[in-house]
């Protein structure tokens, strides 16, 4: 078939991929804590087209012959994950918390761990601090903390006193982006140790770092390349359709 | 389908319920002893994504009602009082449950009971004995009245709780919060001690909805839900033009 097919396909994918991409990170850009996808766009190596022709013994059953190369376009690779931070916004709540760098640590009731920008954290029956989904925030230890009623300070540091009185350490991890894998808009399971970070601010809640502007002139682009590609393949259909039916035909 | 429009939708729903929390917000702007509720857009943790899937807008609204103090605002009412901190103070409902309210705009009722908003009790209840007249609540809760013969005396005393977990209480309109199991364990104590703080007589506490704060929500609601809109209309258009790839 006509080559020129294929290489509209590849591209029509690749736009629809990448608008679900941008289209997430649109519904996103309120979303507390969460961290935009970017694509990064990779050209496919050219493909060899090769010729496979039976050909008569002794020599081998089968030539491979090289007949030509096209190039297929481009297309996206692979989305990654922009951790940049989002900007923070201010509540006066005290249980509302952020980090200029590496993530909150919490743990599901089944145990697994996640890490999290999300800093809006409250108190459950029992005093724990926990996520809004009440999955339980950890201390350096990898234990739960239990606060004490009343209000609690949280300093740079992660250290949370009431009173005066030391509570616990928050635990704070940074990670490469490469130990980090998406699970969840504004969670992430990390592979690996990280390194403990600091700069947490009570009373402050960290955004989505979508950037609007840069989605919405993405998702445009991506649209009208759509377009452009989709005019090509019925173009090329057309052509398919005048080779199949009118050459060779006799008379008008 | 493409999740496009799914995420789409989902980015113009959850913009909506973040302008209805704002529109109650703004309507309960000068409603006495109302706590403003907050809407957060949140993402919920999942096991495993698989690499093309899962993108599908936002998880959940969730709401939180900010308990930080309204202002006191002065009506030079005696028996009024504004509480400063984070607790409350019971009231028996009409069906004998105990409920928890902010709102102190107390009065005497005609047999001389003190009330609260709606003629609900305060619990424990406190009565002025006949002839006992211009009652008066003081900074720690002391519920005073003149006598007969013009001597300011004791006829009850004011007690607040704070709860472990006050998100966990439930609304039950009227300004009242009912005590549920996520709401922790309950202290009692009476105000200026015991780790309460002083209430402010002769005053209500006023609404905590800050205007400005609700403007620019609103704003920035609208604005994402017009974005999610028009990632909607490119999806739409995008299925469309795929639907008429070929004649």
């Amino acid at each position: 078939m006509i080559k020129g097919l294929y290489s509209a396909f590849t591209a029509m994918d690749a736009a629809w991929r990448y608008q679900d991409v941008l289209a997430n990170n649109i519904a996103n850009a309120n979303t507390a804590g969460y961290k935009r996808e970017i694509a990064a766009k990779q050209s496919f190596a050219d493909v060899l087209i090769s010729q496979q022709a039976g050909v008569p013994a002794p020599l081998p059953s089968r030539i491979d012959a090289i007949v030509g190369q096209i190039g297929t376009g481009s297309f996206i690779a692979e989305f990654s994950t922009d951790f940049s931070s989002g900007p923070l916004q201010q509540t006066g709540n005290e249980l509302d918390l952020a980090t200029d760098r590496g993530f909150f640590a919490v743990e599901a009731p089944g145990g697994e761990l996640f890490y999290t920008r999300d800093g809006r954290f409250g108190r459950d029956a029992n005093g724990d601090l926990v996520t809004s989904h009440g999955y339980y925030v950890l201390d350096v230890a990898g234990g739960r903390i239990n606060l004490p009623a009343g209000a609690v300070e949280v300093d740079s540091d992660g250290v949370i006193t009431s009173g005066g009185a030391f509570v616990a350490q928050l635990q704070v991890m940074d990670f490469t982006p490469a130990q980090l894998t998406r699970s969840g808009e504004a969670y992430f399971v990390a592979d690996g140790q990280g390194v403990p970070a600091g700069g947490v601010r009570q009373g402050f809640i960290e955004r989505s770092n979508s950037n609007l502007v840069e989605e919405m002139t993405s998702m445009l682009t991506v649209q009208r390349a759509y377009q452009a590609n989709q005019t090509v393949l019925s173009t090329l259909d057309n052509t398919l359709d005048q080779a199949a039916s009118q050459l060779g035909s006799w008379g008008r | 389908m493409p999740t496009i429009l799914s995420a789409a939708a989902s980015g113009m729903m959850h913009n909506q319920s973040v302008l209805d929390v704002v529109g109650n917000n703004l309507a309960n702007v000068n409603t006495a002893g109302f706590k403003r509720t907050r809407a957060l857009h949140q993402g919920a943790p999942v096991p495993a994504i698989p690499p093309e899937g899962g993108r599908l807008g936002v998880a959940e609204t969730t709401t939180d009602r900010v308990f930080l103090g309204g202002a006191p605002q002065h009506t030079d009412d005696p028996l009024h009082f504004a509480i400063t901190d984070d607790s409350f103070f019971a009231v028996r409902d009409f069906d004998g449950a105990v409920v928890y309210s902010r709102f102190g705009g107390l009065s005497v009722d005609a047999d001389g009971n003190v009330v609260a908003f709606g003629g609900r009790f305060l619990e424990p209840p406190v009565t002025l004995p006949a002839g006992y007249r211009e009652p008066a609540i003081d900074q720690t809760g002391r519920i005073t009245a003149l006598d007969e013969a013009g001597e300011r005396q004791e006829v009850g005393r004011l007690t607040l709780s704070r709860f472990a977990n006050p998100q966990g209480l439930v609304q039950l309109g009227d300004g009242l919060y009912g005590e549920t199991v996520n709401s922790g364990a309950r202290t009692e104590g009476v105000p200026g001690a015991d780790g309460f703080a002083a209430i402010v007589p002769g005053a209500v506490e006023g609404s905590n909805v800050d205007m400005a704060e609700e403007f620019t929500t609103m704003i920035i609601a609208q604005r994402a839900y017009q974005a999610s809109l028009k990632s909607f209309q490119v999806g739409d258009e995008m299925l469309a033009l795929a639907t008429n790839l070929t004649r």
